[in-house]
């Protein structure tokens, strides 16, 4: 197959249900529509080793959203990506395909595992097109992959154990929709733009404890541990939305503190259970009634068929429907354990499922366990091989937590509540800003009700700096992987606000400043004076 | 067999050295016919040619416009020009206006030598190829190529003058504006890319014109066809005079003497930064400079560059000592063109000042008003001890100001 054939209209799917009375335009003859009559973003996930063979292209695709986009337009999508991954591997065959920007849209790409890429194309806003940037929508993507790999496993493992894939995509379209049902307003996504510059996915926000109550702290740690016998259990200890303590490696802790702020923290929970935030975050996505398209209607039919996912992370969640990511299926029991009740209604009397989660860098499947006490929120993690009962074990486990811990639990929540001043806490009057250490995958941030003071030329001055200062990160680590290069921008802005990027040792400052002074030396100064606070 | 290596039938001849090249410039007709390539028969790649087509079409049938495409430090830069296609594959650390900007100035070259009526010929017939009609201009895109490089002017746009006195200039602009009533529109008198004499503001051909010292260039421009003879007359009467009068003499001898040095940029004598520039310049590199390298102007200034936003024109000082190396010299190139790209961006710019400090290449200060605009480049302990750059800029305008017009 030459290059120049991925480029040309798809032929329309052999066999392939089409969607019965369309609401979109399709240009029959041509065999594409025009991408740019579809409304929104689209996030699209393929496989470039399946579908190779002509006529089977439609295999290619895992997942695509919206669900009911045509199929020709989908094929018309994926074949430009591959298309592009192919075309740019001439020139890159070590670097990944990133971006394509056009007039109209952006095509962010990320290659989640090999060969298993995840496209997000965006649409612009005419005239703005500062409003995006890469990064930030990359982190989508990696987020996503990053919390599905870790309550059903790789995707290629999925796929090596199930070549038809109808797990794969089952499991995928449930998990992203769910997923991007965050996103919602209406029927859209409202993604990351310039009014989000001074946020930073993929890392925890931590509280800073004194002493005295750190020590109290690393005791309720070394008791969670020991919630069995023999064995050592992980924790991770949150109070509010702030991580307070981890046992685990990094990325398994960002993946379950980020899971955690999204659905089991108090403040998650109380939008969980309340139905009036479903209409303002674009409602319930009935996963099941939106799958219209003819690749999803089939891997729809025969996930709900009675087959049984034998994946690694499936021997749990063999309840088909099993979705940790929807909102309304958590909530916290009179004992103080959160749970997740997925059971189907044919199965009465059903026990709450504790989910089985697969940690990349511990490299261990492991249970996950939530207890919540006030504001603090304990995620306990048994390693799956030492419950040879699993139920049973949990339950135990669960009794020697309280029996154990409660004291405590109780007396730290106390002491944090005592000292906790409030979301405001770590504003620093005067300054909007981002500090965020990448190494350690760590984040500060002054408050959102604090940043929507800023203008809109100030946001979108910083938003366009980060993006530059993406690019030069980027080339530097490919030049010199082991050593941080320090940088330091200062901005005046045709608003007059001062925007700030200082890089010094691997540690990041993006900064804005409205009412300051004229000359540079105040800029330098003001960020002296921030950076000794 | 992978996809990828249906890709490896671009290897024709052993030109797959070109994919290994920093920066590749293409243009292609919309049938996919190549027209220009910098390396590379562009007859031989006429496969890849077909793929950039297809590329830009598939992109445009969805009624959408490509721009670029980026995977790691590669760039894919698109421009389409009517019946044209212009494309840029860059491993260089250029911005995306840098060198769509770029493709611009490439399209408008090729202008130059055919004229618009190349869009008639593609109406005519889509699959004309017009390869053969560049036949020969080979130097004269590679030389446009290199400017973007090592001419600022390439993306600051603007042109830049050769000091002259007063009087000289006058002469020289005189003796052009004589031959107007010739039907010329445009004249113009350059040496060595420095213009000395001009009439009006568009540039549109070069000739060479004999009985000039050979790095002077006259420029005529006329909308009439049968003006050959008149134009040879223009020309005629022109060097007469230039040669007879001390213009000429006064332009050879102002390119040697008269350039911008850093070290006379004139020193505030309130400031702080009596301190001598040898001691700062420790810790910066690996190796330290000797106490005559780190000399620069004042606060270890090592070069500038002045653009007058009204007029168009800049000017650019020599490279002090610490940035002799053509290496260096290239990437501060790439820097200035980085920070004007960020201060003119559409939606944010422009900015009134930027201030960037790297480990490249020092500072890279830009202070711009509604007149002028100063970038210099400055090493960097210096400037971070003293931060007296904002101070510095209400005596560099001035400088320049009168620099220009010596």
């Amino acid at each position: 197959r030459s290059a120049r054939r991925l480029f040309q209209s798809p032929r329309s799917a052999t066999g392939a249900d089409c969607p019965a009375g369309g609401s979109s335009v399709v240009s029959v003859k041509m065999g594409l529509s025009s991408a740019a009559e579809i409304d929104g973003a689209q996030l699209c996930i393929f496989d470039l080793r399946r579908g190779q063979q002509e006529g089977q292209e439609l295999d290619k695709i895992l997942f695509f959203h919206p669900a009911d986009c045509p199929i020709l337009l989908q094929l018309s999508v994926i074949g430009l990506c591959e298309g592009i991954i192919t075309f740019t591997r001439i020139f890159s065959p070590e670097d990944d395909c990133e971006v394509i920007e056009s007039d109209k849209h952006c095509h962010v790409f990320y290659q989640a595992e090999p060969d298993i890429w995840m496209v997000l194309v965006v649409q612009k806003i005419k005239d703005n097109e500062s409003t995006l940037r890469f990064g930030a929508l990359q982190g989508i993507l990696k987020e996503s992959h990053s919390l599905f790999a870790m309550f059903h496993g790789p995707i290629r493992t999925l796929l090596d154990r199930q070549p038809s894939a109808e797990f794969a995509r089952g499991h995928l379209h449930t998990f992203v929709t769910d997923y991007l049902s965050d996103f919602s307003v209406g029927k859209k996504l409202q993604l990351p733009t310039y009014r989000d510059s001074l946020t930073e996915r993929g890392t925890v926000q931590m509280l800073t404890v004194s002493r005295e109550v750190a020590l109290e702290v690393q005791s309720l740690t070394t008791v969670l541990g020991s919630c069995l016998r023999n064995v050592i259990c992980q924790s991770i200890v949150l109070f509010e939305d702030l991580l307070v303590s981890t046992t685990l490696p990094l990325d398994d802790t960002l993946n379950l503190y980020t899971y955690a702020i999204l659905r089991l923290t108090p403040s998650a929970l109380s939008s969980n259970g309340n139905s009036w935030s479903y209409l303002r975050k674009g409602g319930y996505v009935n996963a099941d009634t939106t799958l219209s398209s003819a690749n999803g209607a089939a891997a729809a039919e025969r996930y709900n068929s009675r087959s049984r996912d034998t994946s690694p992370g499936g021997q749990n969640q063999m309840h088909h429907n099993f979705r940790p990511l929807q909102r309304e299926k958590l909530s916290k029991g009179k004992d103080g354990f959160v749970a997740a009740d997925f059971a189907t209604t044919e199965i009465r009397g059903a026990v709450p499922l504790n989910p089985i989660l697969w940690f990349h860098q511990a490299e261990e499947r492991m249970y996950l366990c939530v207890y919540q006490h006030k504001n603090l929120t304990i995620l306990l993690v048994i390693p799956a091989s030492s419950l040879i009962n699993g139920e049973e074990g949990i339950a135990h486990v669960k009794r020697h937590l309280l029996e154990n811990a409660s004291q405590n639990i109780v007396t730290v929540e106390q002491k944090l509540s005592r000292g906790w001043g409030g979301e405001n806490a770590y504003h620093v009057g005067g300054y909007r800003y981002i500090l965020s250490d990448p190494n350690r995958k760590v984040s500060r941030a002054s408050p959102p009700g604090k940043v929507i003071t800023l203008s809109k030329d100030s946001l979108l001055a910083l938003n366009r700096l980060r993006g530059e200062i993406d690019l030069e990160k980027s080339r530097a680590k490919r030049s010199d992987p082991t050593h941080d290069k320090d940088y330091e921008v200062c901005i005046r802005a045709k608003n007059n606000a001062w925007i700030i990027a200082k890089i010094s040792r691997g540690k990041e400052l993006y900064m804005a400043i409205e009412k300051g002074g004229e000359t540079l030396l105040y800029a330098s100064t003001a960020v002296e004076k921030f950076s000794n606070r | 067999p992978s996809i990828h290596s249906s890709f490896s039938n671009f290897d024709d001849d052993g030109s797959a050295s070109w994919r290994k090249r920093k920066k590749h410039f293409f243009i292609l007709s919309n049938s996919g016919k190549p027209i220009y390539s910098r390396y590379g028969d562009e007859h031989r790649l006429a496969g890849f040619s077909a793929t950039l087509q297809a590329i830009v079409s598939f992109v445009e049938n969805s009624g959408d416009h490509i721009k670029f495409v980026r995977a790691g430090k590669h760039q894919i830069v698109f421009l389409v020009k009517g019946p044209i296609y212009l494309v840029c594959i860059s491993c260089t650390e250029e911005t995306f206006e840098g060198l769509r900007g770029q493709l611009e100035l490439m399209y408008g070259q090729m202008l130059l030598i055919l004229t618009k009526s190349v869009n008639r010929c593609f109406e005519k017939n889509p699959k004309f190829d017009m390869a053969p009609l560049l036949g020969g201009t080979d130097a004269v895109f590679l030389s446009l190529i290199r400017a973007f490089s090592w001419n600022p002017a390439t993306f600051l746009h603007a042109y830049t003058c050769l000091p002259l006195a007063q009087a000289t200039r006058q002469a020289a602009s005189a003796v052009l504006q004589d031959i107007a009533d010739s039907g010329v529109l445009f004249a113009l008198l350059m040496c060595d890319h420095k213009d000395f004499g001009v009439f009006f503001t568009h540039m549109l051909a070069k000739i060479q014109s004999y009985g000039l010292p050979e790095n002077t260039y006259l420029t005529l421009l006329t909308p009439r066809s049968d003006a050959f003879f008149d134009l040879k007359d223009s020309r005629a009467r022109i060097q007469d005079v230039l040669l007879k009068s001390n213009v000429l003499l006064e332009v050879q001898r102002s390119l040697h003497e008269n350039v911008l040095r850093v070290e006379d940029v004139p020193i505030d004598p309130t400031s702080q930064s009596t301190s001598a520039p040898a001691q700062s310049s420790q810790g910066l590199n690996s190796q330290p400079l000797s106490s005559d390298e780190a000399i620069g102007g004042p606060a270890g200034l090592w070069h500038f560059i002045y653009k007058s936003v009204y007029l168009d024109q800049y000017v650019s000082s020599e490279f002090a000592l610490p940035i002799k190396n053509p290496k260096q010299q290239k990437r501060l190139y790439k820097a200035y063109q980085k920070v004007y790209a960020s201060m003119h961006d559409k939606a944010t710019g422009p900015h009134k000042t930027q201030f960037r400090r790297t480990e490249d290449y020092g500072s890279n200060y830009r202070n711009m008003q509604i007149v002028l605009s100063v970038f210099c480049c400055s090493e960097s302990q210096l400037a971070t001890n003293n931060m007296p750059l904002g101070s510095r800029y209400h005596r560099f305008k001035s400088f320049f100001w009168k620099q220009r017009d010596v």
